[in-house]
């Protein structure tokens, strides 16, 4: 039998997850910020402070004691997962500064220039809903694909719709997915397919118009999904679910035999291998059992990887390898050790572009500013800084699929923020030129 | 928190300063980070909130209340960065039309850490208004009572706790959802 209790558990738990460490940087630039700033006077005191009606002191300070003994408990079995010697054979858990290619070069002055020719898509032309976000990019050959989550201004239902938004025309098509139920996953392309899942099932889309549906019932709850060639893989609780592209028969069960961040196996394996991460620890994983074949520390900001890992290859300079999402740094999946660190900023999603890898985000020192910044793979730091005008979030919460290249655009999923004239998601084209 | 400490910063000691906002900064920035469900705009929040702390610092009356306006101070600029986006905040009211009934049916998803559930209730969070968000976090996470949460933000105590229901019920709702889902699956599957 359910109880209230039991609800409010749930919610705890799921509050629990989320960032545990401030970056250094973040409390560097706020004490200078400060440092820089002058104190107002004391002739003013705040009113809530009055005490009209007086906080419970007593109770305050066992709660921040409490908090803090917490803290210590979590933190002392973080560093017992980071410093605990790694079972396996082939494991091993390099820092991050024991890397042989953890040393970066001078960090090189980059002017930022805007970028010219932007184009904005209508993504849902005509639609009086209330628009609530876009989930996820992916591309077929001339066309870019989005989920739209909106609200039905009659029902007052929430709507979730996969869009496709043809590259050379920038026209938006929405395609109703019978069978769907609740919120679509961020679709995933393989070839001219485009796969996305809800409660309803695994939706096999045909990319090309008139766009065929076909429904796969799954016995679980869909997560995000990826392909390759062995078939669909679908993250679901506990582990992932590998499921054939053309029956929609289950070929394989993967269960997650290590701490992975939102307790499930995100993406197809990459150069062979499934990968997690979970409390700054990246994870190789055997593809067919699950079970872990190397571990390693994730860079601090890799604290808070919770989403896909991504193949970084046919980069000029820079030797192949995987990223953990949010990680500043490109994993060697061979040796299952950090290849090389990078320092390019707080990025959401990266893409290679003709042989150049490039990152998404908002500029530390320029708030709001969206920013394409491409590495230099010599000096791992920015080559060039591409700006956005206007004022942008970057919403790390859902897992990549900001970018995406098509025809001969690169593609963004962006958020603007609330001072701009259009402050809804939306997706823009940047021309492939602008990158060269 | 050391009250001496305070003073001292209080009275412009840099040093003080620097170790008390080094001390509140990481629960500062976990407890934004539950509000904003985005972690540049939660580095945003505690940025600003660290940077009010010292200077608004001399305008704290009771230095014993240190702990609790420094709550007050990340979750204003959480508020501020939530009201700046509303307008996509605006189908919340829907998923509060789900009803809170059926609290103790049974229901096959007994995995209080089920993907699902976290995506229902990440889904049901982002579309509460901005004080909702807040006071849930302040109750269910940081732990604070009705009394306390509504102390650090200026609310009278029945507002609190209204927000409080409401917030909960519609996060309850999503996990009935998620649960009725899960049950009807299993009867399929």
């Amino acid at each position: 039998m359910r109880t209230i209790n039991d609800f409010d558990r749930r919610i705890d738990d799921w509050l629990e997850e989320g960032a545990q460490t401030i970056p250094d940087w973040l409390l560097d630039t706020a004490l200078q910020q400060a440092h820089a700033t002058s104190q107002l006077g004391a002739g003013l005191r705040l009113p809530w402070i009055g005490g009209r009606r007086p906080l419970s002191l007593g109770r305050l300070a066992s709660v921040a004691a409490g908090a803090l003994g917490a803290l210590a408990v979590v933190a002392a079995f973080v560093l017992g997962i980071v410093f605990a010697p790694q079972l396996g054979d082939d494991r091993s858990t390099p820092s991050p500064s024991s890397s042989p290619t953890s040393s970066l070069g001078p960090p090189a002055s980059v002017v930022p220039r805007p970028i010219k020719g932007l184009q904005a898509s209508d993504v849902l032309p005509g639609d009086t809903g209330d628009f609530y976000a876009l989930v996820g990019l992916t591309s077929t050959r001339d066309a870019v694909w989005t989920v739209a989550v909106t609200g039905d201004p009659n029902s007052g239902d929430v709507v979730s719709r996969l869009v496709r938004v043809e590259s050379a025309s920038g026209e938006a098509t929405p395609i109703t997915i019978p069978g769907a139920s609740g919120t679509l996953s961020p679709p995933a392309a393989d070839g001219e397919v485009v796969w996305t899942a809800s409660a309803g099932g695994l939706h096999r889309i045909d990319g090309t118009s008139p766009f065929m549906v076909e429904t796969f019932a799954l016995a679980f709850q869909p997560g995000e999904i990826a392909v390759d060639a062995e078939g669909v893989w679908i993250a679901r609780d506990g582990g992932t679910t590998l499921v054939n592209r053309v029956t929609g028969e289950v070929i394989r069960e993967v269960a997650a035999q290590v701490d992975a961040a939102r307790g499930r196996i995100i993406g197809a394996p990459l150069f062979g291998s499934l990968w997690a991460c979970g409390s700054g620890i990246a994870h190789r994983l055997d593809p067919t059992t699950g079970s872990p074949t190397a571990s390693l520390e994730l860079p601090a900001d890799g604290r808070d990887c919770h989403g896909p890992f991504v193949a970084v290859s046919g980069v000029d300079g820079l030797a192949d390898g995987v990223v953990a999402y949010l990680a500043s740094a490109v994993i060697d999946p061979e040796k299952g050790v950090i290849g090389h660190e990078f320092d390019v900023g707080a990025w959401s999603d990266l893409v290679v572009v003709e042989g150049r890898l490039w990152f998404l985000e908002i500029l530390r020192d320029r708030p709001g500013t969206l920013a394409l910044i491409e590495l230099d793979p010599a000096t791992r730091r920015p080559e060039q800084i591409l700006t956005f005008a206007g004022s942008y979030h970057l919403n790390t919460s859902f897992e990549s699929g900001y970018l995406a290249v098509a025809g001969d655009f690169l593609w963004l999923l962006v958020d603007p923020s609330a001072a701009e004239a259009s402050d809804v998601p939306q997706i823009v084209r940047v021309p492939l030129s602008e990158l060269r | 928190m050391d009250r001496e400490l305070v003073e001292q910063a209080q009275r412009g000691d840099m040093d003080a300063y620097d170790a008390l906002a080094r001390a509140v900064a990481p629960r500062l920035y976990r407890s934004a980070h539950r509000i904003m469900r985005d972690l540049d705009s939660a580095q945003d929040a505690t940025q600003q909130a660290l940077v009010a702390l010292w200077r608004e610092l001399p305008r704290l009356r009771d230095p014993d209340k240190f702990d609790a306006w420094t709550y007050q101070l990340v979750v204003r600029y959480c508020l501020m960065e939530l009201r700046s986006r509303r307008r996509r905040l605006t189908v919340v009211r829907n998923l509060h039309d789900v009803g809170s009934s059926g609290l103790n049916e049974p229901s096959r998803a007994d995995d209080a850490r089920s993907v699902a559930d976290r995506d229902e209730l990440e889904r049901a969070f982002r579309l509460l208004t901005e004080e909702q968000r807040a006071i849930v976090v302040l109750r269910h996470y940081v732990g604070l009572s009705v009394d306390e949460s509504a102390e650090v933000l200026g609310v009278p105590r029945g507002t609190a706790a209204s927000r409080l229901h409401y917030a909960t019920r519609a996060l309850r709702a999503a996990l009935e959802a998620n649960d009725r889902q899960a049950a009807i699956g299993g009867q399929g599957a």
